[in-house]
């Protein structure tokens, strides 16, 4: 083991976290964006139609889980991926 | 099932054959039954069958998969792959309400009432993002066990076990009074019967195996309620368009439904109806204005009516009810008051013309449409918390192998969840378009059985009655009850009787897997929370499985006592946990892994004041809850902030609750050297 070996893990360890937080940020986002801000302007937006259904309507039944569950799967696969990476420099340092 | 410590491979395969086998001779038992309806079998004995195989079913999984080995008592020996672990959280999480209620809710209010579920699903991003992934990789058995740890000591581990016990035993009240209405349906015995007779099979399965037996329990229930569910609406929706797809099916009814809509608007019967109505209402303001005086006329009034009606041998139906009427009469003028203010509500409502079912924000109440988007937003965000906050949800995450199974299973669990929760609004429209077309304007003689067969049931569930007399069937004449929809969709469409079972025995499946995890995370933040961890420490693990499952036995008891109390309003019950949940759980276990420099004393504040925050709001915004604590009377109006309900309370407490934290801690040492690196620790990857 050399001796800057322990700065770099952690340099190597907050950039992971740093990661993993933007990661969190831009899904939060996504989902504050389906859900929230559909509902908010929902009367607004009653006249467009999608599929047969009003807009508004159509969001907060389907479109809106439709993301969640988009969103969910996205950050299961991104993270496995991340996971994965990190794993490999480890053991490849160590 | 789920016995062997094989490799994952052939684990797997072995559990797709025995949940396949399982699958299959549920249907076969299903199409046995539907054999013998043909042959002649009477309604009630398909009824008991469906009780009593099922119950027996979830009872013989339970009894294959005893142990008393904690690590497979507590977390199912940390080894359900993900597909299976969402399974059976989405059971888990459907309880009775979700089942039953959604959809018939999504009838009645249309847009607002997906609220519901757009709040249900969108919690689960919150939990697969901050989280599910944390939880597991921490390893411990219970929530407060992870509160104890991360905030250093026993005061927040006993707070959690305070606001575990709350909210998971507000909603198992709820479920256990649910087992005991579906059973009394299904079967005619008694509820208090219906209940005990539930509850064994519940116990059998959790006190034997804990964990691991409601595990794979919970995958057998989801599979039977998922199947109760979908086969009614695909039925319907066949029946109506030809499309074997709700969804599509629904789109199409729609553009019918909103146009029959206007038409029933203006349509000059309906109108003479809503009329009749809206004089009713002002005779009850009339009278609840001139009380106390009202008090002793009304009640001398009914006596003569009814006297006089005896004398005049008027219809039997008529004595009867002038009967009814005398026996409920107001016992005192506070009574009155209460019982007559909304009744004049209830009249006041069917007074005004049906609101357009895909129109937002357009209530029949008197709130302007920015108040309705204020309570909407509210509910949304109240429910998204408390599904991300609830414990019995969160420990599922600990059963799964690894971390990055424990986000799959998060995925599974919502993808499942969604294949009921996006049929309920297509199945609300279907039942709205039948409705409309099939019982609005037929003349009464013609009423079809089913109306009949539930409003002999219960007359809240359905009640028809010919207010201006001309013997057609008018919308504003028709009240139905939430349940119904999805109860009597089947006989709606027109299905055997044995289909009404199956969806009687999907409810039965949905109430009893969430009181499965109900009981086990209560017995758990007793005995291993509190006794063993707290108390005695040096217990030995069978000992503390034993103590468990003693723990078990009494919070089951209590409950089903709870439940036979029949508590005063179910759906704001299972809010007030959501509530709960929301502010005492999600805010600490958030801060937690993603502030270092959360303490213990943040930790601890904060549980508490978003508690007791959420507490003052619903006691001061909720009228009978108001009644009973400070003894305000229920027709006092009462003071929202911003228009929103005390259902959505924890939005109040949980910004409290993370306020306090930042503040306290700041204003107290950092947390030890150790703790923080635990956090590191969260932090990094397998």
């Amino acid at each position: 083991m050399t001796p800057n070996a322990i700065p770099k893990a952690c340099d190597r360890a907050a950039s992971y976290w740093r990661r993993n937080l933007i990661f969190i940020l831009c899904l939060l986002l996504v989902w504050l964006l389906v859900s929230f801000v559909p509902a908010y302007f929902a009367r607004e937006l009653n006249g467009i139609y999608l599929f047969g259904w009003p807009f508004p309507f159509w969001m907060a039944a389907f479109g809106a889980q439709f993301c969640f569950l988009l969103i969910i799967g996205l950050y299961a696969w991104g993270m496995d991926r991340m996971d994965r990476r990190e794993r490999r420099d480890r053991d490849q340092e160590s | 099932m789920g016995l062997s410590t094989q490799q994952p491979r052939t684990q797997a395969a072995q559990l797709f054959r025995g949940y396949t086998a399982y699958t299959l001779g549920f249907i076969a038992l299903v199409a046995l039954l539907a054999a013998l309806e043909v042959l002649g079998l009477a309604r009630q004995w398909i009824g008991y069958a469906f009780l009593l195989s099922t119950v027996a079913l979830y009872a013989g999984i339970g009894i294959m998969c005893r142990t008393s080995d904690p690590v497979e008592y507590y977390v199912a020996g940390r080894r359900v792959p993900a597909l299976y672990n969402g399974m059976a959280t989405a059971a888990d999480w459907m309880s009775v309400a979700s089942f039953i209620g959604i959809a018939g809710t999504l009838y009645l209010t249309g847009y607002n009432g997906l609220a519901y579920i757009l709040g249900w699903t969108g919690g689960y991003v919150l939990v697969a993002l901050f989280l599910a992934p944390y939880l597991r990789k921490f390893g411990g058995y219970t929530i407060p066990d992870f509160l104890g740890a991360r905030y250093e000591g026993n005061l927040t581990r006993l707070i959690g076990v305070l606001c575990a016990v709350l909210c998971s035993f507000i909603y198992l009240v709820a479920q256990i009074y649910g087992v005991g209405i579906i059973t009394t349906r299904m079967t005619g015995i008694s509820f208090e019967l219906g209940i005990f007779i539930g509850l064994g099979g519940v116990l059998v399965c959790s006190f034997l195996g804990g964990m691991r037996a409601v595990t794979w329990t919970q995958v057998g229930q989801y599979i039977i309620l998922v199947i109760a569910y979908l086969v009614p609406v695909v039925w319907l929706a066949v029946k109506q368009t030809g499309e074997p797809i709700p969804q599509v099916a629904a789109s199409a009814v729609l553009q019918q439904v909103t146009e029959r809509e206007r038409e029933l608007t203006h349509d000059e019967a309906e109108r003479q109806v809503r009329a009749l109505w809206q004089k009713r209402a002002e005779l009850m303001q009339a009278r609840v204005d001139s009380l106390p005086l009202s008090f002793e006329e009304e009640k001398q009034q009914l006596h003569w009516r009814l006297l006089r009606a005896r004398a005049n041998d008027a219809p039997m139906a008529e004595i009867r009810a002038l009967e009814r009427e005398h026996a409920n009469y107001p016992q005192s003028i506070e009574a009155a008051r209460t019982a007559w203010t909304k009744a004049r509500d209830d009249f006041g409502s069917r007074a005004s013309p049906p609101v357009p079912h895909a129109d937002p924000f357009a209530g029949k109440n008197r709130d302007s449409p920015e108040a309705a988007r204020n309570n909407f937003l509210a509910i949304v965000l109240c429910l998204m918390l408390g599904t991300a906050g609830l414990p019995h949800i969160l420990m599922r995450s600990l059963t799964t192998p690894s971390v990055s199974e424990a986000r799959k299973s998060v995925f599974w669990s919502l993808l499942f969840i969604l294949l009921l929760y996006m049929t309920a609004p297509a199945l609300a429209i279907l039942i709205k378009y039948e409705i409309y077309s099939d019982l609005v304007g037929i003349p009464f003689a013609e009423l079809p059985a089913w109306v009949n067969a539930w409003s002999a049931v219960d007359r809240s569930l359905i009640s028809i009655v010919d207010l201006n007399r001309d013997g057609i069937v008018q919308l504003a004449e028709v009240q139905l009850g939430a349940d119904v929809v999805v109860l009597a969709a089947p006989e709606i469409g027109g299905l055997p009787y044995v289909i009404s079972g199956l969806v009687a025995a999907g409810a039965l499946a949905a109430a009893l897997s969430t009181a499965d995890g109900l009981l086990l995370t209560l017995s758990n933040a007793l005995s291993h929370d509190t006794l063993f961890r707290v108390v005695s420490p040096r217990m030995g693990a069978g000992r503390q499985v034993i103590l468990s499952k003693m723990l078990l036995l009494v919070v089951a008891f209590a409950a089903a006592w709870a439940a036979t109390r029949t508590p005063a309003d179910i759906l704001f019950l299972v809010g007030a946990a959501f509530s709960f949940a929301a502010a005492c759980f999600f805010p600490v276990l958030v801060m937690g892994v993603f502030w270092k420099r959360a303490n213990k004393y943040g930790a601890a504040a904060g549980m508490l004041s978003g508690l007791i925050v959420t507490i003052y709001y619903m006691v001061q915004a909720q009228p009978w809850l108001r009644e009973l604590v400070l003894g305000i009377p229920i027709g006092v109006p009462v003071e929202l902030w911003w228009h929103i309900q005390p259902i959505a309370a924890g939005v109040f407490g949980a910004p409290v609750a993370f306020v306090v934290i930042v503040l306290v801690s700041w204003a107290t040492p950092a947390p030890l050297a150790v703790t923080q690196q635990m956090v590191d620790y969260l932090r990094q990857p397998d």
